[in-house]
């Protein structure tokens, strides 16, 4: 991949630079991609390794975090493994993990029915690396997670992907901010820099929910009524639109009107439809306190 | 302050209660965990299923320790073999797993009065409390 394409693609100089003088040397890229929602991808060939690997750059700007480096010390079968990761200048930083077959899973919702037993597996997973971040050694929270940033093994396992929102919630703290990407799946509290470990679980019954074939559109136009559309199209710039459709998006889940059961597939019976709403719940306190406790309903599932 | 987890293995369930705290000062963990069991065990997804689950819950809550009621290896009252299997994958935990004699709990709480039914449990949770009691 010539740099020169890079810089056609829109990448930051910060990211050629690096890519040109220090991880072009081992690496052989030949593919990058936009889904992650803060960041850039590259995909190529690890030269020394003789292995796929991805490389997720992102912008953490003045919010330098180390939780990436925590990561590497953490293995589980459902996060993705982060072989380095290191800032580079100017408020960039990156991480490299292997390349994963299978996609992600809004591409593969885009192309698939998941049955009920998949949708329960998958999310399962999903929980299981959860569960790990937010164990007490760890206490991190992921943020961000939605569709695109869950990676399908071969054998559909899922692998939680994209650390760039990535926080450790301090002992002796309750919340943290939230993050400010993806706003169909943040979480109410979230606009009140109150997000916490079942701040995650709010996200995870948003996946849930999708993956059993709930209406869930991308398109932000959608959520606007008649009157709030004719609003949207007189305001000057897309800065304003974007503020407009955060706040339509906001006050729907504070009412908890983004999910709609009624567009749920007829073997999505109440006792599932009960553990959606709890783990989409707008209020913290009525919804699982932890990933593990909504892992334990969908074990009950069988 | 220890967090600690008292399981008792019925049938094919584990009964389970957190506590914190200290033999003279705790309070009963608040958390809609109370039993799991194994839907199949003979089905290796299930088995999985059910470790993970637990699991995720020792590591989620940060117990210092877990308590399981020992159950008899043999006689009538003897624990059956998916009590023994419930407890083997509980025992994976990287956690200080105890197996408790009930000598062991019954010294413990002697002379306690501890009054049960001012905790917000099940009677089905009774045993796995003193259990949890017994390792504080």
């Amino acid at each position: 991949m010539k740099f020169m394409d890079l810089k056609d693609l829109g990448f930051p100089n910060e990211i050629i630079n690096c890519v040109e003088h220090d991880l072009g040397k081992d690496i052989d890229f030949d593919a990058c991609s936009f889904k992650g929602s803060n960041g850039y991808i590259l995909f190529g060939e690890h030269n020394i390794q003789k292995k796929r690997i991805a490389i997720k750059f992102y912008y953490y700007g003045e919010d330098y975090h180390d939780e990436v480096r925590l990561l590497n010390q953490i293995k589980s079968p459902n996060l993705l493994t982060i072989m380095h990761a290191r800032t580079i200048e100017n408020g960039y930083a990156y991480f490299i993990t292997e390349e994963v077959i299978g996609g992600d899973l809004d591409s593969f919702l885009g192309h698939n029915r998941i049955g009920l037993k998949s949708a329960v597996s998958i999310t399962k997973g999903i929980l299981n690396g959860v569960i790990e971040l937010h164990k007490d050694t760890n206490r991190l929270l992921h943020r961000d997670l939605k569709p695109a940033n869950i990676l399908l093994d071969s054998n559909q396992n899922p692998l939680i992907a994209d650390f760039g929102s990535l926080k450790r919630i301090p002992e002796d703290q309750k919340y943290v901010t939230g993050s400010k990407h993806a706003a169909l799946y943040r979480p109410p509290e979230s606009h009140l820099d109150e997000y916490s470990f079942c701040s995650d679980v709010y996200q995870i019954g948003l996946v849930f929910y999708q993956l059993l074939g709930g209406y869930l559109s991308y398109n932000e136009e959608d959520y606007l009524t008649n009157s709030q559309r004719k609003e949207y199209f007189k305001l000057p710039g897309d800065f304003e639109k974007s503020k407009y459709i955060d706040q339509i998006l906001k006050s729907l889940s504070e009412r908890g009107k983004l999910t709609q059961m009624k567009s749920l597939p007829y073997f999505v019976n109440k006792p599932i439809q009960r553990i959606i709403s709890k783990a989409t719940n707008p209020d913290p306190d009525r919804r699982y306190s932890s990933a593990s406790e909504f892992r334990l309903k969908l074990h009950e599932l069988g | 302050m220890a967090k600690v987890c008292g399981i008792d293995i019925s049938g094919s369930e584990a009964v389970i209660v957190a506590l914190e705290g200290g033999p003279d000062n705790f309070s009963v963990i608040k958390t809609d965990f109370k039993k799991i069991g194994i839907n199949d065990y003979k089905n290796q997804a299930d088995v999985q299923s059910f470790r993970d689950t637990i699991i995720g819950f020792f590591n989620n809550m940060g117990f210092d320790r877990i308590g399981i009621k020992e159950r008899n290896s043999t006689g009538t009252r003897s624990g059956g073999t998916i009590t023994f299997k419930i407890e083997g994958l509980i025992q994976t935990s990287e956690l200080e797993v105890k197996i408790v004699h009930h000598a062991t709990i019954r010294s413990k709480l002697r002379g306690k009065n501890i009054d049960l039914s001012k905790f917000d449990l099940n009677k089905y949770q009774y045993e796995a409390f003193e259990t949890a009691f017994s390792i504080l």
